[in-house]
């Protein structure tokens, strides 16, 4: 190792200058060298400590920890996941059974004889026509009715022209009969 | 993302989050359980992660955010150096005191850094990447991220220096 070198090395350091494997030799050289010259001496402790520093680890057993513990959320997060799982399948049943259980309630006085059937349904239209043409046949009466109305407004207009003209001719007539009257009394005076 | 893909893209990358955890809590228990709640919040996100430009901009990001939330919930106490060396996984067991202290100090003063610096430091002195890599993960110009590096780097060296004068004496810097 070249004595005059390392000065210059530990001056290129403090300025941020060297590199990595500058930076080992001057480590090395302050680990491996006895007897430093006193230039050199107040460097040691600061370069040994370094070198200490850059050797520290973790305890041996740490990685074992960590994988533990990643293990540990591993299985904690699956069994969380399991739970989902479990109750979205749980839903899913639920929601078949009970369409299901709608699907089956629907049919539930099924006719197997064809004759009855159609009997049953037959049956049932009647009725409903039936209900239908009794709704028209009061519509028949309302038309009627509306008809007889009409026909009774136009009388009751007829009756009372009728009954106009009937007053004009009863004035006129008995006007003319009290001028009769009037002349016959003059005349007999 | 499988869960297989998920440990080989995402567990790899637990010692650098840890590092630079460690910056921000200086508790290597605390640092630990930190990457672990972010591990847990990706594998969460699983699903999505496809959809991320950079899965570690991603997770370098999440760190950052948790240990600040973790810093704002409770003021840290001091971290023992008991438990530091307890904690120090990955080293050997025979290291000597004054690599344990170097630990210990370097744990105490790294939190200390303004937050962009401390990054920058994490990722390239701790973790060894090219500041074109950092520039992508944090979103900092490489330029800037040259000047925020050569800063942590400078205030590390004082605070160190003042630890090696105030605390140890010579007798450190003579081992």
């Amino acid at each position: 190792m070249n004595m005059d070198r390392i000065p210059l090395l530990i001056d290129k350091y403090f300025e941020g200058n060297t590199t990595i494997e500058e930076e080992k030799e001057i480590r090395e050289f302050f680990n491996t060298t006895p007897g430093l010259p006193d230039n050199l001496l107040p460097y040691k402790d600061f370069f040994m400590a370094i070198d200490v520093a850059a050797r520290m680890e973790p305890s041996s057993k740490f990685e074992m920890r960590i994988r533990q513990r990643i293990e540990m959320e591993r299985k904690r997060n699956s069994i969380t996941r399991r739970i989902y799982i479990t109750a979205g399948i749980a839903a899913a049943l639920m929601l078949v059974i009970g369409f299901q259980q709608i699907i089956k309630q629907q049919p539930i006085n099924t006719i197997d004889d064809p004759v009855i059937a159609m009997q049953i349904v037959t049956d049932a239209f009647s009725q409903v026509n039936k209900t239908i043409e009794k709704g028209m046949n009061s519509m028949y009466y309302i038309a009627e009715a509306d008809k007889a109305n009409e026909a009774i407004k136009r009388i009751k207009v007829l009756n009372e022209s009728v009954e106009k003209t009937a007053k004009i001719h009863f004035i006129s007539h008995s006007y003319k009969a009290f001028q009769n009257t009037h002349t016959r009394n003059n005349t007999n005076k | 993302m499988d869960q297989k893909q998920f440990y080989s893209t995402v567990l790899p990358l637990k010692g650098r989050l840890y590092r630079l955890a460690l910056g921000y809590l200086k508790d290597p228990e605390d640092a630990e359980d930190a990457v672990q709640e972010i591990f847990v919040k990706l594998w969460a996100i699983r699903k999505a992660l496809d959809k991320y430009r950079s899965i570690e901009a991603l997770t370098v990001t999440m760190t950052k955010n948790y240990c600040l939330d973790q810093l704002k919930a409770k003021r840290r106490s001091e971290v023992s150096l008991d438990k530091v060396i307890a904690h120090a996984g990955g080293t050997s067991p025979e290291k000597s005191t004054v690599e344990k202290n170097l630990m210990h100090v370097i744990l105490q003063i790294l939190p200390q850094l303004p937050e962009q610096q401390k990054m920058v430091f994490c990722l390239r002195d701790m973790d060894g990447l090219e500041l074109r890599e950092i520039e992508t993960l944090t979103g900092i110009n490489y330029n800037n991220v040259r000047v925020l590096l050569s800063r942590a780097r400078k205030t590390l060296r004082e605070k160190i220096i003042k630890i090696q004068t105030y605390e140890y004496g010579q007798d450190s810097a003579s081992n």
